[in-house]
């Protein structure tokens, strides 16, 4: 089992309001999955992804990745576990500026000290390679098309071989032929092996996922299987 | 990975050029201002540092403690000190006496009138200076030898080995003086100067009444300086110093004031390495470092730094935002906020790297102004010293640390989530310190322009103080005294008398702005020896008042008609000498005569050896020789021909190039063989005062440099905070605000900052600038004009640097900014 939530509640407070974002959610995600989550605004559904990636803490309940209980983590253990398991992939890329496509896909190898500067660039030189965009190696962000970023962000997401990759909307700023393109990508990862959760607002793109989670009030309210293809 | 950082930041820097540049500039100005100060600092305490041998060589000065005076230490100690103290200490392995005076030197067809040391011959064995020619052992073995400095060989007989030529030296008689060595001219770091040396001359100091002026204690006149064996216990030698002195100063002196000779000048050891910052503050050979001074100067160099890292910081966490997204991409792929941390931080450095460059390159740029404005020679001293190299690289360090240290942890403390998320950007929360630290800039900017303003309105306050004589208009001709001119001085007199610019003349001891004031013992008749009073005796003719405008209070002037006004020595013969004599307002009440009337008609007599009754016939108002510098002392003048020296023109002059070069004629036809030394008495008053004003024109431009760098910084946040607001502004505007409504909004928010600095600042600045003033004896007042100067000066920086970016965008379309949003 990849990931085991039991109970996880998280209550966002502010001086006067108190938010509930997620409320008692039981998940279980096993390794190789295509999974999709769906809802409507304010759901939960960021929140979700956010605590899976260990970005941010459940305010109760039990959190299992690979059969291990993360509370308590200390936040550069965290930071090592997600690491060496996680990419991830944003609705707005969320490239740095200031970096080149290149740089920007090394970015996700740098902080691994046991991969040597040689093998990291033949990794991302490879990475680039297999999504198309390695005649853009030298270009900055902000010359690519959305697409192209966002083929960027699926090179960085994946260059570390993680076991999950957390998509939060991924379709959700590209045109419909870009947003299909990105799906197939992601679809051809999941058929490699790669656990994949994904939040979307596109029924059409949830259908990629064998198995799609609704969110609604912070509830999870209905899981769906789709028959495998 | 470093890589990757450089990159980041480079990319980043060249994204936001306004606060790189701002960072940049503001961080390479500080630590200019503050290389400068250092250099500054490490000449000044280096001084002698380079002297072999330096930690043996000490320097006995006398802390005298001379009733009715203020108390001070002199460098200078009596001549026949030297001798008994190598008679008593045997720790003394040799000493040497020296002292400056100005002689008339010919070489070749050539004259100049030049200062020479005078000095024992064993000069050389204290003080193991380099030579180029000749060597230590034979340079003063004979009387007739002269050493000179490279530059002084080179002016008397140009290029050419000197050894062996001849210098005509005129000091009271003309004598022959052969080169004997050339010594490489010493580093400006030496609290002494080497220009040319030749042997005292005990032929030079005989009286005409045949007394050896070289054995009286009574004299303070040479400098005395011991080379002490290696390894000598210095405290036990400094236990035995009073009793020496007690042992050997004269009872005739000290009975009649009741002290022993060390209560009255008490010896003290200077290390030559301390005379520059510590040693006596009277008849220094170079003017005196002052560790005051430093103190203030490193202090303001500190400030500056303080003010540059604060932009650093607050530019840098206002921005933050700006990197945030950065940050959490960093931590989402795995970094550590250790490793942001270091990111961040070598950063920092990256930036204080290049600001240093910079700096370097700056000081670079100003160093041949700055030697010459502080009069010393710097240059040399800086690239190559290992010392500065250090402090260089610690000062980077700090910097770096201190402007980077903050902005990288509140960089690294981002959570992704947040940035990701949500629209709120990070950074908000630091604004409180912002402001903490933008009050601290003011502040600090605040209180250099007060202490800068009052320390220049008491500078020109005491230059122009109105000091009870006339100053302007004032010729002042020296060296009457000397052997060939002291024939001729009545004609140059009568001569100076008969110019039709030429309102008056007069010989006095000594003119204001000079040392080498006289005092003597006097005591009221029927009053013990030992109940004698000090006072300052000055030696002038029947026209000085009339000269100098020094104006009667009460009875009269000195009159040539009556023979009794003039003062007689005691010629040993056994009636008591009498003359009459005119005193100060100081004097009378140092006498404590109850009106300058009560004083007419009595006497005091002068104590010692010889006895004479002066009857005070006069009372003149104070005149402050010294300016507003010291209060001024109780005074006699008495009529003396022998002891008058300099000559004194007043004179009105339309045209006084020609009015000077009628003088110099005057002179070159009288005394063809001296060239002509004058100066103006405003001058050599005003030099009083040379190395006050230098302080403080640098105390000035490091003001001056805080502010710059404040404001730059200042200029750098209200870009950023108008940016931020801009939405708020537009709505606002479409709310019916008018663009000085928007104007008046962001220009308060940047005055608030500004008011509260002063709170802190004024009552600071006031304790540290009274206690300043208190080193005066007159002074300007220290009123509120200053303090609120200062406050609205900052007030209109703050004003400018943030209204041009509050119109622009008050003036911009709200629509604009609306949509843009």
């Amino acid at each position: 089992m990849l990931i085991r939530m039991n109970d996880i509640t998280k209550i966002y407070q502010t001086d006067e309001v108190e938010t509930t974002a997620l409320n008692k959610v039981n998940i279980e995600i096993k390794k190789g999955e295509f999974v999709a989550v769906m809802g409507p605004s304010g759901c939960g559904k960021s929140t979700l992804l956010n605590i899976i990636g260990m970005l941010d803490n459940p305010s109760s309940g039990n959190f299992f990745f690979l059969d291990e209980d993360i509370a308590g983590y200390s936040e550069s253990k965290l930071a090592d576990i997600r690491k060496q398991n996680i990419g991830f992939i944003f609705q707005s890329f969320n490239l740095i500026d200031e970096l080149t496509v290149q740089e920007n896909i090394e970015l996700a190898l740098l902080y691994h000290s046991d991969v040597s500067a040689k093998e990291r660039r033949q990794r991302v030189v490879e990475v680039m390679e297999r999504m198309g965009i390695a005649h853009r190696a030298g270009h900055m962000p902000s010359q690519l098309s959305g697409g192209q970023q966002q083929r960027v962000a699926v090179a960085r997401a994946v260059v570390a071989n993680p076991h999950l990759i957390l998509a939060d909307e991924p379709t959700g700023n590209l045109d419909s032929v870009h947003g299909e393109e990105v799906m197939a990508m992601l679809h051809e990862l999941n058929k490699q092996g790669t656990t994949i959760l994904m939040v979307t607002h596109s029924p059409t793109h949830a259908e990629h996922a064998r198995r799609t989670i609704n969110l609604f009030d912070g509830h999870v309210v209905t899981e769906s299987l789709r028959a495998a293809e | 990975m470093f890589k990757n950082y450089l990159v980041a930041a480079l990319r980043s820097m060249a994204r936001q050029r306004l606060f790189s540049a701002i960072n940049i500039l503001g961080l390479a100005i500080g630590l200019a201002a503050c290389i400068l100060i250092l250099i500054f600092i490490r000449d000044e305490v280096s001084y002698d540092g380079w002297l072999p041998g330096a930690e043996n060589i000490y320097r006995v000065e006398m802390m005298a403690n001379i009733p009715g005076r203020d108390r001070f230490v002199t460098s200078q100690s009596m001549p026949p000190l030297k001798d008994a103290f190598l008679t008593d200490f045997p720790e003394a392995q040799t000493a040497t006496r020296l002292f400056y005076d100005p002689v008339g030197v010919t070489a070749g067809d050539r004259s100049f009138l030049d200062s020479f040391m005078f000095a024992d011959a064993t000069l050389f064995e204290v003080f193991d200076v380099p030579f180029l020619e000749g060597n230590a052992a034979t340079a003063l073995a004979d009387p007739n030898s002269v050493v000179l400095s490279e530059t002084m060989a080179r002016k008397y007989f140009g290029q050419g080995s000197p050894l062996g030529k001849t210098l005509t030296i005129v000091y009271d008689v003309a004598r022959d003086y052969r080169v004997t060595a050339v010594t490489k001219d010493l580093p400006n770091n030496t609290h002494f100067i080497l220009d040319a040396v030749i042997r005292i001359n005990p032929a030079d100091f005989l009286t005409d009444e045949g007394q050896n002026q070289l054995e009286r204690w009574g004299s303070i006149s040479f400098y005395t300086y011991i080379r002490f064996r290696q390894g000598t216990d210095l405290t036990a030698v400094g236990e035995r110093l009073n009793p020496f002195m007690d042992r050997h100063f004269p009872t005739s002196i000290t009975d009649r004031m009741n002290m022993t000779g060390s209560e009255l000048f008490a010896p003290k050891l200077v290390n030559t390495r301390d005379i520059h910052l510590y040693g006596g503050e009277r008849g220094t050979i170079k003017p005196r470092g002052s560790v005051a001074t430093l103190i203030a100067f490193g202090s303001i160099a500190g400030l500056i730094l303080a003010v540059a890292c604060i932009n650093f910081i607050n530019l840098s966490t206002a921005r933050a935002s700006r990197r945030a997204k950065e940050v959490a991409i960093r931590k989402i792929v795995g970094a550590s906020r250790r490793e942001l941390f270091v990111q961040f931080q070598s950063e920092a450095f990256l930036i204080t790297g290049f600001a240093t460059l910079l700096a370097l390159a700056l000081v670079e740029l100003a160093l041949p102004w700055y030697n010459e404005f502080s009069q010393k020679l710097m240059a040399a001293q800086f690239a190559g010293d290992p010392v500065v190299q250090v402090g260089l690289l610690g000062l980077l360090v700090v910097v770096g640390m201190g402007a980077g240290a903050h902005p990288a942890l509140v960089l690294s403390a981002f959570r992704p989530t947040r940035i990701l998320g949500a629209t709120t950007s990070g950074g908000e929360g630091s604004k409180n310190l912002r402001t903490v630290l933008v009050v601290i800039q003011f502040a600090i900017s605040i209180g250099l322009v007060i202490a800068t303003s009052v320390i220049y309105a008491q500078t020109s306050y005491a230059r122009n103080f109105e000091p009870g004589f006339i100053r302007q208009n004032m010729l002042v001709l020296y060296g009457i005294r000397r052997n060939e001119v002291k024939p001729v001085a009545d004609t140059l007199v009568e001569q100076l008398r008969r110019h039709p610019d030429v309102l008056s003349v007069t010989r006095s001891g000594v003119v204001p702005g000079d040392s080498g004031w006289v005092h003597f013992s006097v005591r009221r008749p029927g009053e013990p020896d030992n109940q004698s009073i000090v006072m300052s005796q000055l030696a002038v003719d029947f026209d000085f008042f009339k000269t100098y405008g020094i104006s009667l209070i009460a009875g009269r002037s000195f009159d040539p008609a009556r023979s009794v006004d003039i003062f007689q020595e005691d010629d040993g013969s056994p009636q008591k000498s009498a003359a009459s004599a005119v005193i100060n307002m100081a004097g009378v009440k140092r006498l404590g005569f109850a009106s300058p009337e009560d004083a007419l008609g009595q006497v005091v007599i002068t104590v010692g050896a010889n006895q004479t009754d002066l009857t005070i016939i006069g009372v003149v108002h104070n005149a402050h020789f010294e300016l507003a510098r010291n209060t001024a002392p109780a005074t006699v003048y008495i009529v003396e021909r022998d002891d008058t020296g300099p000559i004194t023109v007043r004179f009105k002059s339309s045209d006084l190039p020609g009015f000077l070069a009628d003088i110099d004629r005057m002179w070159n036809d009288l005394v063809p063989q001296i060239p002509i030394s004058r100066v103006s008495l405003d001058q050599n008053l005003t030099a009083l005062f040379a190395a006050d004003e230098s302080r403080g024109q640098m105390l000035a431009i490091f003001a001056g440099l805080a502010v710059l760098v404040g404001s730059l910084g200042l200029f750098g946040l209200s870009a950023f905070t108008v940016e931020r607001r801009t939405r708020e502004i537009s709505l606002r505007k479409v709310m019916g605000a008018s663009v000085s409504n928007i104007v008046g909004l962001l220009v308060w928010q940047f005055s608030k900052p500004v008011l509260i600095a002063n709170l802190i600042a004024w009552p600071v600045a006031f304790y540290f600038m009274r206690d300043w003033l208190d080193g005066f004896a007159f002074t300007i007042e220290l009123g509120p004009r200053y303090f609120v100067g200062a406050g609205l000066a900052a007030l209109f920086v703050a004003w400018v640097t943030t209204a041009g970016h509050a119109l622009r965008v008050a003036r911009s379309s709200p629509i604009e900014a609306l949509r843009y949003e």
